[in-house]
Formats: structure tokens, C-alpha cells, sequence
């Protein structure tokens, strides 16, 4: 994205800066109060950004207005409030919160870095994700993130990560957690079959037995009759479990019809000339009950009758079940004991060689797992070590600027903030600062200018300055600088005077004053572009029922 | 231009005839398909009309003991007033307890006109009437005396058949419902004989109408979907668990599933159906809800449940949370399952 133009103002007083160039800007003045900050907020402020202007400003009494080239077109943002208009290539969008707007900043403009907070995956919110490239005048802080909100240091670092490698996750872990588990139970089936194979092997005179039995009518009768027995079992539980399910949820709905039959009172309504509590409603809800004390009477005592029948039936289903248990055990003791054993071992001999396979295929089932889950681990490691070799050599390009233009040997930055206690100040921040972003820059290559409200803050000094600026300059993209310059430097044309650098100077401006009237048929312009007429006191967007203007 | 005047507020005995005579249009008149809602105390003691307000039938009440011919005329003051005025009162009925044999020609007669009276008691009548409008509004009816004749001649008098039962019973056709005992019914005669009350009780003595129509607006009337609704919500209700058969139109949704499965399923609708019912606090949705569905019901039989559900108006359903699409088109069948 490149800054075109920004601006601000309602029907009384505005201003519109369009001197941008796709270069080094400058923008300085030889006094304070003259409205840098207030104009690079304007700009961050219509994109989304959570607002730090100077106090003197009341936000809620204007537009703010930008505009930027981004790929091949042009994007504007027109914000008032949590509402921000968007009109690209000529299409206006109306967009009535931050949330909505970072969603079309998203899909429109530049894919917004995910990553994982509080356990949970989220999308990075713009204000977040700006400083990556923005740095404002107030509020910073270089041991966290400056105006943070729900942010904290973590958060910038994990985002910064994301946007290294989008694929780096520690976001979802959920199918490694399923490969895992189809390992286990894989495992445990190979485990069963290799117990039975085993058996098998173990006991040869058994195994011969059954083979030798399996057509033997005598036999077929006894185990085809337990079968059956057992299926018989099987389908009583079943039908018993439903019916306990049943009487569970009809227990539960008994309990709370009671509660919902309850009238939410709220008070009691009474007049207040004369105390009465007997106050009729001339235009009141006339309805019936829902049901009446019968229809209520008649489905709870319902309701407790299938409750005991239900009882009835799953005390029939159990007694079933007993007796076909028992039916069994003089089934298995009438049996000669070699059958038994038979009837035991038979699904062991029987399937000895289908046994198998079903190991053969599983191990190789398992192979692919064990083969993916160490894939899966080595490119985790690798994206981590990726991810952490390119922070740590974004930091060690922080330390390498900072320790040049700051002319120290050995610089104490240990990350891409300071500790919790230290807290750089004067130059040390600014220079700090200057260094974290263009290495950040240098690394992430990110499609948004470099902007720094104030870059040369606490008394940096010439040299120092200079140097900055060369190297701000050797990015060679669109950098907005602000700057105010003592009496000196001013008269000796520091800036102006370069043919390198576009100097804008706010020097003219009345203190206090960057608003002007003049700059109104032009604002009024722009918002009209917007669809907007502005009314005195409504500063509000006006929508339709679509949520169109 | 109408003036509302003389409204009442009575005692539970003569709220139940007043009751009766409320039932008596919606239910036992023979024109009582031409009849859309009940207003209660606007014009008279009960009024019925169409949905447009454009025929109203109205009734004058009178739950005495016993009556002589001299009080029959007082009792139809209101009648004739709402007889000389613009307004469409197409139909004139007093509605009494009794009549005394020695005032009629055929007193096996329930509903008859002023003939039926004797010679003298037809006289009193008139009598009657005369002395209690001069004495409401001073005005001596003597040269309006033809309009009497004519007044005297279309009301019908209407004796009550005072069985609560029978009375609530022919207001629909409902599979089982004679199943039920006479507390069911007694107990629906007294819920709407409760809301005619409350509705009663909301004053609009002295406001003036400039059409019919505006009366619908003071919302002191009873409509017959309402009171159809309410039946098909009792009897539904009151058979809800004890009805253990699937009805017709929900077979399609169970005929290829598990028997168990079914019975699940059913047991789910049933207990959705319950919560609903059950809810107090959500009662303008869940009747606005039940009217739409037992309106597309009634209006073609034929149709199947998805046709039925189409014709309910979305913002009806989403109103009542506490049934899912299943338990709807469940509750429905049951519905349907009754009506036919």
C-alpha cells in the first residue's frame, strides 16, 4: 500500500494532505503543535487502528479520510466512529464495526496473520498487526506492545512468527492428536490377534481337536445353540439400554416441566393514587394459558405412568437377560469339556490364518502412521527452527543497526523488546525502534509503508540522524517521517534543501490550527464521493435497512 | 357514529350466561360459519361479527330466573338502540334463561320471534321497551312507533340450552373427544368464561367509533380461531403420552427406521411438545404459533405436513424456541390426525 492522500475534517474545518511521494517523506516543522501527529493518525486511525491523538482532538466531531494505491488499485477509507467506508476502484462499502473491517482488510487488502492465543487461534486485529510498520509518538514502550489492549509481547512475537510461515502451527494439533489415537488402536488389535495366534501354538492338541470337530454335526448344534443364546443377550441389553435412556430423559423432563410451569413474577403492579393492586390493562396481551390444570394433570400422571412402565419393563429385560445367562452356564457345564474349549478356541483356530493377514495388513497400516507422525513431528521441528532462526536473526539485525548507529560495541538488546523492567528511553528508544522496524522490514518484506511519527525524538543527534535517514532511504520504498526541528536547523534548510527526500513543511501552520475552512469544499468533495452530505450535528453513517447507504 | 354506554362488570353467574351466549353464536347457531370473533361488552353484552365487522349479530343477555313480558321488553332497550343506529347489526337476539309458558303459543319452541307470544304479552313487550327508553334518554317514543313494530319483528329470542359441556363439545369435530369427562369440558368453559371476563374488564364506556371496524382496535374481542386453537390444544394435550398410536402423516418420517430408533424419535417430539405447553412465559408465541398451523389444517385437509409448514409464517415458528422442525411437524400430524 502507498499513502496517496489523507485527511480529516467536518462541514466547518478540514484538512487534506496529498503531497506523498513513493519515497522518502518528510514531514517537519520548526515548532511543536502543528499537526504531524494529528495527520499520520488520521491515516492509521481510517484504516482501522486504535486512535492515540493528542487529547485536544474530539474524534467523534469528524471524518477521517486516506487514500492509497495498493497493487493496481485504489483503495479510500473514510472512518467516523467504529463505522469505516471503503470505496475501491470507485465502489463504496459500508462496514459498521473493526471486526467487520479487519475481515475485509483480510480478504481485500493483505491476509492478516493467525496465530494462537489463549489456546485458542485467532486472526490478528490491525492494531496488532500495524506495528509491524508504524510506530506513533505517544505511548511507547519498548519492553511491549504500545497501546496493547488485550495484546501483550507474546502475542506481537507469535504474530511476527505467523507471518514468517503462515503454515507455521501450533495451531491445531487436533489431527495429530487422531493419527495418534488410530496408532494406538491399532496396537492394541495387533495384540489381541498375536495373543490368539499364539494360543493356537501354545495348545496344538486343541487346535488339531477343533479342526477335526468343526464338522462334526454334534458339535455345530451345541455352539450354533449358544450362539444363539448370546445374540439373544445381546439384543435383550440393547433393548434394555434404550428403554433406561428413555426413562432417564422422561425423569428429567417430569423435573422440569415443574420449572417451567413456574410464572416468571416480576413484582406486583399496584396504582399509585390509590394502592389498588387490581389495575387493568386497556390494551394488554389477552390470551389463554398455555394448558390448564387438566391438560397439566393429565400429562404429568402421563408421564409417571410410562415412568413405571418403563421400570417394569427394563426389571423384564434384566430378568430375561439372567435367565438366558444362566441358560448358558448349564448349556456350557452340560457340554464334554473338550467342546468347551473348542467353542472357546474356535474363533483362535478357525481364523488362524485370517489372523494373519489382518497382522500383515495392520503393521503395514501402522507403518504409514509411524512414517506420517515422524514426518509430521520433522516438519513441525523445522518450521519451529525455521521460525526461530529467522527471529533470532531479525533480532540479531536489530542489534547490528543498533549497535552502528548508536556507535556502541555490544548493544543489550536481547529480542524484539526489552525486558519487562528496561525500558529504553531518549535516543536509546528511538534508535531501538528505528532498528526493530527496519529489520523487521528487511525480513518481512510486508506491502505497507514505514511510517514513524516523530523519528528523531530525545535529542538524537545530527549524525545519528543522518544516518537513520540514509538507511530509510536505502529501503527504497514509501517511508513517512515526522520531525520537529529547532530554530537552527530550520533556517539552514535541512531538509528542504535535498533533492533526495520529499520535505513537507507544516512550519506555516498556526499553532493549534491544522483544521482550516478553506480545506472544506475539497472535504466536502471527497465525502460526497462517499455519498455522504454532511449535516451539522449528524456525523453518524446513515444507513437503509440492507445496510447500504 | 357510535357511543359506547352502559357497559357492565357482573358476577360469576351471569358471566357464565353471558358465556353461554358467546357459545351460542360460535357454536350452535346455524349460521355460526359466518362468524369470525365475539366483541365482548363493546356493543352489548356479546356481539358477534365477521372478520370485517360488517354483519354483526348481537346479543342481549339476560340470565334471570324468570321474566314477565313487561321486563322482556325493558331487557331489549340496548337491542333497539343498536337497531336505530347506522351500524350493521343484522342480527337482534336476546338471549334469556326462561320463558314462561303462559307468555307463549309454543313454548317447545327454543328459538322463536315475537309472534309466539301472546296477544297481551306482545303488548307488554312493547309496553316494556317504551317505558325503559323514555326513561334511559327521556325521549317518549310515540311517533317513532313503526320502528318499534319493525324492531319488535327481526329480534329473535333465543332460549339458553344451559349445558357447559354440550356447549363446549359442538364447537369442534375432534377424534376421542368423548373420551373425556365432563370436568375437561367444564374446565375450558371456565378459562374462556375467565378471559371474556378480563376482557370485560377493560373500560371503554364513552368512546366514540366512526366505523365498525375501529372496534376491533380497543382488542376486546374473542376470535373463533382462538377459541378452536384453545380445544386442539387441550385435547392434544390432554392425550399427548397417552395416545400411543403414530399418527398418519408422521408415518413417511419413521417407516424405514429401527422400531427402537422410532420410538426414540417419537419420545423426543413428545417431549418438546410438553416443554412448549408447559412454558408460561412464552404464551403470545406459542398460540400465535398453534392458530397459523390449526388455520392451514382446517383450511385444506388434504394438504401434507411440509405444505402445512410452508403456510406457517416463519417469525410464528422461530417464536417457539422449545420446538424443533421434527416435534412441529409431529404436533401437526396429531393436529391433523384429530381434525379429520
Amino acid at each position: 500500500m502507498i499513502i496517496l492522500a489523507a485527511g480529516l475534517g467536518n462541514r466547518d474545518e478540514a484538512f487534506i494532505e496529498d503531497r506523498f511521494v513513493n519515497g522518502l517523506n518528510i514531514i517537519y516543522s520548526n515548532d511543536n503543535n502543528k499537526g504531524k501527529t494529528i495527520l499520520i493518525q488520521s491515516i492509521m486511525y481510517s484504516i482501522g487502528n486504535s486512535p492515540i491523538f493528542p487529547t485536544s482532538l474530539d474524534i467523534k466531531r469528524y471524518y477521517f479520510y486516506s487514500k492509497f494505491a495498493h497493487d493496481t488499485d485504489v483503495f479510500e477509507f473514510l472512518r467516523s466512529g467504529n463505522s469505516i467506508l471503503v470505496k475501491k476502484n470507485g465502489v463504496v462499502s459500508l462496514f459498521d464495526s473493526i471486526t467487520d473491517f479487519k475481515l475485509f482488510f483480510n480478504e481485500e487488502i493483505f491476509r492478516l496473520p493467525r496465530f494462537v492465543k489463549d489456546g485458542k487461534p485467532i486472526m490478528s486485529d490491525n492494531s496488532l498487526f500495524f506495528q509491524t510498520f508504524f510506530l506513533p509518538q505517544d505511548k511507547r514502550n519498548t519492553s511491549n506492545v504500545i497501546n496493547g489492549g488485550q495484546y501483550n509481547k507474546t502475542d506481537f512475537i507469535a504474530m511476527v512468527k505467523a507471518l514468517i510461515n503462515s503454515n507455521y502451527s501450533n495451531l491445531d494439533s487436533r489431527e495429530f492428536d487422531a493419527r495418534k489415537i488410530h496408532r494406538k488402536s491399532i496396537l492394541q488389535e495387533i495384540g489381541m490377534l498375536t495373543r490368539r495366534i499364539s494360543f493356537v501354538r501354545e495348545n496344538p492338541v486343541v487346535a488339531r481337536q477343533v479342526l477335526q470337530s468343526v464338522n462334526n454335526i454334534d458339535f455345530q448344534e451345541q455352539s450354533e445353540a449358544l450362539m444363539k443364546l448370546n445374540q439373544e443377550i445381546a439384543a435383550n441389553s440393547t433393548k434394555r439400554n434404550r428403554e433406561a435412556n428413555r426413562l432417564c430423559k422422561l425423569q428429567t423432563l417430569a423435573s422440569e416441566l415443574n420449572s417451567l410451569n413456574r410464572n416468571i413474577e416480576i413484582g406486583k403492579v399496584k396504582c399509585a393514587d390509590c394502592g389498588s393492586e387490581k389495575i387493568v390493562y386497556s390494551n394488554g396481551d389477552f390470551t389463554f394459558e398455555v394448558s390448564n390444570d387438566i391438560v397439566r394433570r393429565e400429562i404429568i400422571s402421563s408421564i409417571q405412568s410410562q415412568v413405571i412402565n418403563k421400570r417394569v419393563a427394563i426389571a423384564e429385560y434384566n430378568n430375561e437377560i439372567s435367565k438366558l445367562q444362566v441358560e448358558i452356564q448349564e448349556k456350557l457345564a452340560s457340554i464334554p469339556i473338550e467342546v468347551t474349549d473348542i467353542i472357546i478356541s474356535r474363533e483362535a483356530v478357525l481364523n488362524e490364518r485370517d489372523n494373519d493377514h489382518r497382522i500383515v495388513e495392520l503393521s503395514n497400516e501402522l507403518k504409514v502412521i509411524e512414517e506420517q507422525l515422524v514426518q509430521q513431528e520433522q516438519i513441525e521441528r523445522e518450521s519451529t527452527l525455521d521460525v526461530n532462526t529467522q527471529i533470532a536473526a531479525i533480532v540479531d539485525e536489530m542489534k547490528r543497526y543498533y549497535a552502528e548507529i548508536d556507535e556502541v560495541e555490544n548493544s543489550s538488546i536481547e529480542g524484539l523488546f526489552t525486558r519487562h523492567n528496561e525500558n529504553f528511553s531518549g535516543s536509546e528508544e528511538q534508535i531501538f525502534y528505528f532498528s526493530k522496524l527496519i529489520s523487521i522490514e528487511k525480513h518481512l518484506r510486508l506491502p505497507f509503508p514505514i511510517i514513524v511519527d516523530c523519528f528523531r525524538d530525545g535529542e538524537v543527534s545530527t549524525d545519528k540522524e543522518l544516518k537513520m535517514v540514509k538507511e530509510y532511504h536505502g529501503l527504497k520504498k514509501q517511508v513517512v517521517l515526522t520531525s520537529t526541528l529547532k530554530t537552527q536547523e530550520y533556517s539552514t534548510n535541512k531538509y528542504s534543501s535535498r533533492y533526495d527526500l520529499n520535505a513537507i513543511d507544516y512550519s506555516s501552520f498556526t499553532t493549534n490550527k491544522l483544521l482550516q475552512a478553506s480545506f472544506c469544499p475539497r472535504f466536502e468533495i471527497i465525502l460526497k464521493s462517499f455519498n455522504i452530505e454532511i449535516q451539522k450535528s449528524n456525523i453518524m453513517f446513515e444507513t437503509d435497512r440492507q445496510g447500504k447507504l | 357514529m357510535y357511543k359506547i354506554k352502559n357497559t357492565e362488570r357482573n358476577n360469576e353467574k351471569a358471566s357464565d350466561f353471558e358465556t353461554f351466549s358467546m357459545l351460542y353464536l360460535l357454536g350452535i347457531r346455524s349460521d355460526n360459519d359466518q362468524i369470525d370473533l365475539v366483541l365482548v361488552d363493546c356493543f352489548n353484552d356479546v356481539t358477534g361479527s365477521d372478520d370485517a365487522v360488517s354483519c354483526l349479530w348481537d346479543v342481549q343477555s339476560k340470565g334471570h330466573k324468570s321474566n314477565t313480558p313487561l321486563q322482556i321488553g325493558e331487557h331489549l332497550v340496548t337491542l333497539y338502540e343498536n337497531y336505530i343506529t347506522a351500524f350493521p347489526f343484522e342480527h337482534l337476539i336476546l338471549f334469556l334463561e326462561t320463558v314462561a309458558c303462559i307468555h307463549v303459543h309454543d313454548s317447545s319452541l327454543k328459538i322463536f320471534k315475537h309472534k309466539n307470544f301472546t296477544d297481551e304479552s306482545q303488548n307488554k313487550i312493547k309496553d316494556g321497551l317504551i317505558r325503559e327508553y323514555a326513561r334511559r334518554t327521556s325521549i317518549q317514543l310515540t311517533t317513532e312507533t313503526i320502528k318499534v313494530d319493525s324492531f319488535l319483528e327481526s329480534v329473535e329470542f333465543v332460549v339458553c340450552t344451559k349445558d357447559k359441556v354440550a356447549n363446549i363439545k359442538n364447537l369442534i369435530e375432534f377424534k376421542n373427544k368423548d373420551v373425556r369427562d365432563a370436568e375437561f369440558f367444564i374446565e375450558i368453559f371456565n378459562e374462556i368464561r375467565g378471559l371474556q371476563s378480563r376482557l370485560k374488564n377493560t373500560n371503554v364506556e364513552s368512546r366514540e367509533l366512526n366505523s365498525p371496524i375501529d372496534v376491533l382496535s380497543f382488542r376486546k374481542h374473542i376470535t373463533k380461531n382462538q377459541i378452536v386453537a384453545l380445544l386442539v390444544n387441550r385435547l392434544v394435550g390432554a392425550e399427548l403420552f397417552s395416545n400411543h398410536g403414530i399418527p398418519i402423516d408422521f408415518m413417511p418420517y419413521v417407516v424405514s427406521m429401527d422400531r427402537e430408533d422410532a420410538k426414540d424419535l417419537i419420545q423426543g417430539c413428545i417431549v418438546a411438545i410438553c416443554r412448549t405447553f408447559f412454558d408460561k412465559n412464552n404464551k403470545v408465541n406459542i398460540w400465535r404459533f398453534l392458530e397459523s398451523a390449526i388455520k392451514a389444517v382446517m383450511k385444506d385437509s388434504s394438504i401434507g405436513l411440509e405444505e402445512v409448514i410452508r403456510q406457517i409464517p416463519e417469525t410464528d415458528m422461530e417464536g417457539v424456541p422449545t420446538m424443533d422442525s421434527t416435534s412441529v411437524k409431529f404436533l401437526i400430524a396429531r393436529i391433523k390426525d384429530g381434525l379429520q
